[in-house]
């Protein structure tokens, strides 16, 4: 079988070698002053040239009408010269031509397919037998094509030195940071203040909360003890963030500073309470109806911080440090409008998550459609339907149950 | 232009049956008659094997052979056997799939090319026969769970309708040595089977005759426990009806086949069983159950009766 | 009332002692509960035990014939016949019947009849049982049912297709074994006498010339006029006289003659058998007898295993049964499947030109599956259809080989194809094999010989008679005078140029070649 492909694609190559030879005879003997019309059969004959020629190259066969001894007849000199002038003719018409050639990447390769794909071994290994001249000259060729599409696609721009202002910049940041490393302790404090403005009223707050504290310290009652812990928590987080000041942290998107605020607020909420109404109530354990509608809202909102903090978190997304104190104050006032948007409970659809029916369809003829659809499972699950034995029996698939009886008794 | 049930000789038939194992495994000689010992596959049968009557089922085996390339019981695999609920019944549970099991009386022959197992109890080898539910009435009626089919060791069976004698085989299998198959065929082409298939076991006396004239082989027949009737024809209850006033026992059983088409194909399948047990009642037979035969056959009901049941006190 | 019931074993008369129980025959069975209580209703009176199973078979089936059996004569005769009122109570209401007109007895068959009938049934061991075990009831019914079972299938031992497949098993088995023994003989008696066994290339007749001779100095005198041929007995004479084999003892002749004793019962077993296989498959195929041959056709039966299996096979797996190897080499390596299986050696196929075998063999095979289910299936055997479908494949054949010869002329119904043009190659090739020394005159008219020697084969194409090398005359005078020597070629009967048809093209050239010299040769030496 192999023998006969062999045979076959050396035929063909038969065939086709004649004719190339016959048109490099012609071309090396005849017309090398050139014509118009031979230059143009030259360029059309050309692809077809070197699309044939590489693979025959590669076979080492045997001409049937081989011209061979014309080869013998000219000497070599000659032959050599009119190759030569031959590749300068052939340079100089694709010049002329100049063909816009494309980015695209199959033209800097090559134009056969396997150039692109496979690992670029030759599956034919290249006899060294076959002519060296017209290795030579294909090597050449090829190497022209190419250069020439190189050349083409070099711009002025491909010949600029690339600028050197940019580095300069760089070496000024640098510098910046290097002083940085020398600061004394004074002026830490002074770049301090600087970046935190917030710390001073910030400590203030503290020392605030901690008077509170002093004095919710004898107290009793649960409504007390959540004030208590209020303050505490405010007192805690603002004293955190003073001392990330201090350690000279980066805390421009702490979540603390959320907490501060969160923080804040409800302690605004406990502030408009003075201290003897928490102790009054503290009597009344059941709270059922005695509650006042204030109280109400506090404790709702007491409750339920996370909504209050739903605001200062929005706010807080974009901002820096020194923004967040003027929103608390902000804040604070905008509170009660919202309370209603703010405090949704979540509805019994949510709390259930039920799936909706899909409502049977408007439509009369999709309606018996499922109806059917549903028969036929039902059906299913009361008889086995009946099968032909289309492959050999092999035994039953679910097995054999003896135990259970399905026939219908008579009475 | 492959011809259909041809075999290389020597070679193993189409459906991978493997060599007859020893724990469980499956084997299969093909068909019967085949004289030359220690020759499997399908290739030898009665060829150069033992005598076989005149249109001896050659073609027998080829016809299993075909297709399936499924899983379950492929030739060599394991199967742990077990009894049925039924007396001389037996369940083959391999690996994905269930097989209905007769012991075989014959021992090493395959009537209709069927699979047999060979189990080891001990110093014996018992050797099985697969039931298959496509192709019997019956074992389709105890695999879709029919209450009792009444047929045991040692009983006396009438068969109407024994055809080419597959299902008679596996009821002579349950019977066993002491029961008797009495195979009522008709015609003459699965006569010759039936009668090659007789000769192998001795208990079933084969009758070449019309069940609808039972007197014409009373001389042949005793008085039976069971009667299975599987005629196929509109006036199988009449035919049932008289083979029982002359051989069924008072208080034996009928088990009837029932095919909807061939009584009447233009009626209801449930009018078409309603009626026959009608006609059962009339005869004095009483029924006791009814099971349809699906998903091994369309339309076809197995009714049980009993016959002249003794009076209630 | 006397009440007959017909059992496997025989007839038993029971006399029925309390008439009035069949009034109340719905309880009956009551009484027949046990065997005690059984025999108190009914009493054994006789029983007529059958002999043997075709006593039985015949007792069962002689009422087909309205005739009665000798045995239930001689009950009747015996016993009821003594008893004028006697009433007879059968089972079978035509068997009445019979009885009635044969010996006017009066013989009743109703349901209560049937009734008590069944009842006995039950208890019928308990009453045979003095008479007849239950064991050999047992038997008796058995195999009276096959036998009965037999007689109805019209089961002939004749017609079992068992018999051939072993038999042409055996023959295939004692030809090898003769091949054997055959050899042996020629090569140990070789040791002696080795020219022999070139001299006569007939085994039997080697064998029996050895047997005769003995050792080779016994040629002379012996007389083999009626084992061989008078030029074979010269050369063997003389070559016994010139032997160079070496002497052997009187022990090794008497072993040597012993292998040829052997040898010859072989021969003589072996045409036996043909015979008798040949008389079987008269009797069980008939049509495939006429259709393939004896041979073939028991071959087909032993390949497929019995008759009826054979006759299910379609006819083309009939046309290549035995082939199956290079069927299904062919089938994989998707070549042609092969033409003719066992059915080549059948007598039509091989006496057909090769190109025709092809045709035959399926045309046979067609004709023969047809034959063998009529063999295989029918109830009478019947060689009609054999001998109508062998006189037609006989005619086929005949116009096979005339419609070949027929269209070259080109008249009537079979009118001469006009072959496409396609495309001729044009290259031609200058074939040195046409040049020939002789005077251009003589070579023309040889030519127009040699063109109408060639009527006979199918019109060739352009090609050719290119390259035949003529002018474009000649191929016009070919045609015209193509008729006249056919014509010519037939009265002159020349030269046998019955070169098979089945040749080429390719050696058309090559074969003018071989004819021109061949005329060329001949003409020289006249």
């Amino acid at each position: 079988m192999k023998n006969r492909r062999k045979t076959a694609n050396q035929n063909k190559k038969g065939r086709s070698l004649p004719k190339s030879d016959d048109s490099d005879s012609n071309e090396d003997v005849g017309d090398i002053f050139t014509d118009e019309i031979n230059d143009f059969t030259n360029e059309r004959n050309q692809v077809q040239r070197d699309l044939i020629d590489q693979p025959s190259d590669s076979e080492d066969e045997e001409e049937l009408f081989g011209l061979v001894d014309d080869d013998e007849e000219e000497s070599d000199e000659e032959i050599g010269e009119w190759s030569k002038r031959l590749k300068q003719i052939k340079f100089q018409a694709k010049l002329d031509k100049k063909k816009p050639i494309s980015d695209a990447p199959e033209k800097s390769w090559g134009n056969k397919r396997s150039d692109f794909y496979g690992s670029g071994v030759r599956r034919k290994p290249k006899e060294a037998e076959s002519d060296e001249d017209d290795e030579w000259t294909m090597e050449e060729k090829e190497i022209e094509k190419l250069q020439q599409k190189l050349d083409e696609d070099l711009d002025e721009d491909d010949f600029l030195i690339p600028t050197i202002p940019q580095k300069k910049v760089q070496e000024k940041e640098q510098k910046e940071l290097k002083i940085k490393r020398n600061l004394s302790s004074t002026e830490k404090e002074e770049l301090r203040k600087k970046l935190h403005p917030e710390a001073e009223p910030l400590r203030e707050e503290l020392n605030k909360c901690l008077e509170e504290l002093e004095r919710l310290k004898n107290l009793t009652g649960w409504k007390v003890q959540s004030r208590d812990t209020c303050f505490r928590m405010l007192a805690a987080n603002i004293a955190f963030y003073l001392h990330l000041i201090e350690a000279d942290e980066d805390c421009r998107g702490h979540p603390v500073l959320k907490r501060i605020v969160q923080w804040k607020k409800l302690s605004k909420l406990h502030e408009a309470i003075p201290l003897e109404h928490m102790e009054a109530s503290d009597e009344d354990e059941d709270n059922t109806g005695n509650e006042s509608v204030v109280e109400r809202r506090i404790l709702g909102d007491a409750a339920q911080p996370s909504h209050s903090a739903k605001k200062p978190r929005l706010a807080l997304e974009d901002s820096e440090e020194e923004d967040a104190a003027d929103e608390d104050m902000d804040e604070g006032e905008s509170l009660d409008p919202d309370a209603e948007l703010d405090n949704r409970p979540i509805t019994y659809e949510m709390e259930k998550n039920k799936q909706r029916k899909k409502a049977a369809p408007n439509n009369p003829r999709v309606k018996h459609r499922e109806k059917f659809r549903k028969a036929k499972i039902r059906r299913r699950g009361q008889i086995r339907e009946p099968k032909t034995e289309v492959y050999k029996y092999q035994g039953e698939a679910s097995g054999i149950r003896a135990g259970i009886t399905r026939s219908i008794k008579f009475k | 232009m492959a011809p259909p049930g041809f075999t290389p000789r020597g070679g193993r038939g189409r459906g991978g049956f493997g060599d007859r194992g020893g724990r469980g495994g499956f084997g299969d000689r093909g068909g019967r008659g085949g004289g030359r010992g220690g020759r499997g596959g399908f290739g030898d049968r009665g060829g150069r094997g033992g005598g076989r009557g005149r249109g001896g089922p050659g073609g027998r085996g080829g016809r299993g052979g075909r297709g399936g390339g499924r899983g379950g019981m492929r030739g060599g695999s394991k199967v742990a056997v077990e009894p049925h609920r039924y007396e001389g019944v037996f369940i083959g549970r391999g690996g994905k799939e269930d097989v209905l099991l007769t012991k075989n009386f014959a021992v090493g022959e395959s009537v209709y090319g069927e699979k047999r197992i060979s189990v080891e109890e001990g110093e014996t080898k018992i050797e099985y026969r697969a039931w298959n539910p496509f192709r019997s009435k019956l074992a389709a009626a105890i695999v879709g769970g029919v209450g009792n089919i009444h047929i045991k060791p040692g009983a006396k069976v009438l068969y109407l309708g024994a055809a080419s004698g597959t299902t008679v085989s596996h009821v002579s299998d349950i019977v066993g040595p002491d029961g008797l198959v009495y195979a009522v065929e008709f015609s003459h082409r699965s006569g010759r089977d039936l009668l090659n298939v007789a000769k192998k076991r001795t208990n079933i006396i084969p009758i070449i005759e019309d069940a609808r004239h039972p007197h014409k082989y009373r001389m042949l027949v005793g008085m039976v426990d069971v009667i299975f009737a599987d005629v196929a024809q509109p006036d199988q209850a009449r035919i049932v009806a008289v083979n029982a006033h002359s051989f069924l026992k008072n208080s034996g059983h009928v088990v009837i086949s029932i095919k909807a088409n061939c009584v009447d194909s233009t009626a209801e399948p449930a009018a078409v069983f309603a009626g026959e047990v009608e006609k059962m009642k009339q005869e004095k037979i009483k029924p006791i159950e009814q099971l349809t035969l699906e998903p091994y056959e369309r339309d076809h009901a197995v009714v049980v009766g009993k016959y002249r049941p003794p009076p209630k006190k | 009332m006397l009440v007959l019931f017909e059992s496997a074993a025989g007839y038993a008369l029971f006399k029925l002692l309390d008439e009035a129980k069949l009034q109340d025959i719905d309880n009956i069975f009551k009484d027949f509960e046990t065997p005690e209580k059984a025999s108190k209703v009914l009493k054994l009176k006789h029983f007529e035990k059958f002999e043997d199973i075709n006593e039985a078979v015949a007792a069962n089936l002689i009422v087909e014939k309205d005739k009665v059996s000798k045995n239930l004569k001689r009950i009747i005769k015996k016993h009821i016949l003594k008893d004028a009122e006697a009433e007879l109570a059968v089972a079978d209401a035509k068997l009445g019947k019979l009885l009635k007109k044969d010996f006017d007895l009066n013989c009743v068959t109703n349901s209560a009849i049937l009734e008590l009938m069944r009842n006995i049934r039950s208890q019928l061991d308990s009453f045979i049982s003095p008479m007849v075990e239950a064991s050999h009831l047992a038997q008796m019914s058995l195999g009276l049912a096959h036998s009965l079972g037999r007689y109805k299938l019209k089961f002939s031992p004749d017609k079992v297709d068992t018999m051939i497949v072993q038999a042409v098993s055996l023959l295939d088995d004692v030809d090898k074994e003769l091949n054997n023994y055959v050899m042996r003989l020629r090569e140990w008696y070789g040791w002696h006498f080795p020219e022999l066994s070139k001299i006569i290339t007939d085994n039997l007749a080697y064998a029996r010339v050895v047997k005769t001779m003995g050792d080779r100095k016994n040629a002379a005198k012996q007389d083999l006029s009626e084992i061989l041929p008078e030029h074979l007995d010269k050369e063997m004479k003389w070559a016994a006289e010139i032997s160079m084999g070496t002497e052997i003892s009187t022990e090794d002749i008497f072993n040597i003659e012993n292998l040829c004793e052997q040898v010859i019962e072989m021969f003589k077993t072996r045409d036996e058998l043909w015979s008798y296989l040949k008389e079987r498959m008269a009797m069980v195929a008939p049509n495939l007898t006429i259709l393939c041959g004896e041979l073939v056709g028991a071959r087909l039966i032993a390949h497929a295993g019995s008759l009826l299996n054979l006759a299910k096979h379609p006819s083309s797996t009939v046309q290549i049964l035995g082939a199956e190897k290079a069927l299904f080499r062919a089938l994989k390596t998707k070549h042609d499947t092969p033409k003719y299986g066992l059915i080549y050696h059948a007598s039509l196929v091989g006496g057909a030109t090769p190109k025709n075998k092809g045709k035959l063999s399926r045309m046979l095979a067609a004709k023969a599956s047809l034959a063998i289910r009529v063999d295989a299936l029918s109830e009478t055997s019947d060689s009609t259809l054999g001998l109508e479908q062998r006189a037609k494949l006989e005619t086929r054949v005949r116009t096979l080989d005339e419609k070949a010869a027929r269209r070259i002329s080109g008249s009537g119904k079979f009118q001469v194809k006009q072959e496409k043009y396609g495309g001729v190659s044009e290259v031609k090739t200058f074939n040195p094999g046409m040049d020939s020394t002789i005077p251009y005159g003589k070579r023309k008219i040889k030519e127009e010989e040699e063109e109408g020697d060639e009527d006979v084969k199918p019109p060739k194409s352009k090609k050719r008679k290119e390259s035949s090398g003529g002018d474009a005359q000649e191929e016009v005078e070919e045609e015209t005078p193509k008729k006249k020597k056919k014509k010519s070629k037939k009265e002159t009967k020349e030269e046998p140029v019955e070169e098979p048809v089945a040749d080429g093209d390719a050696s058309g050239k090559k074969k003018k070649k071989k004819k021109k010299e061949k005329k060329e040769a001949d003409s020289d030496n006249e």
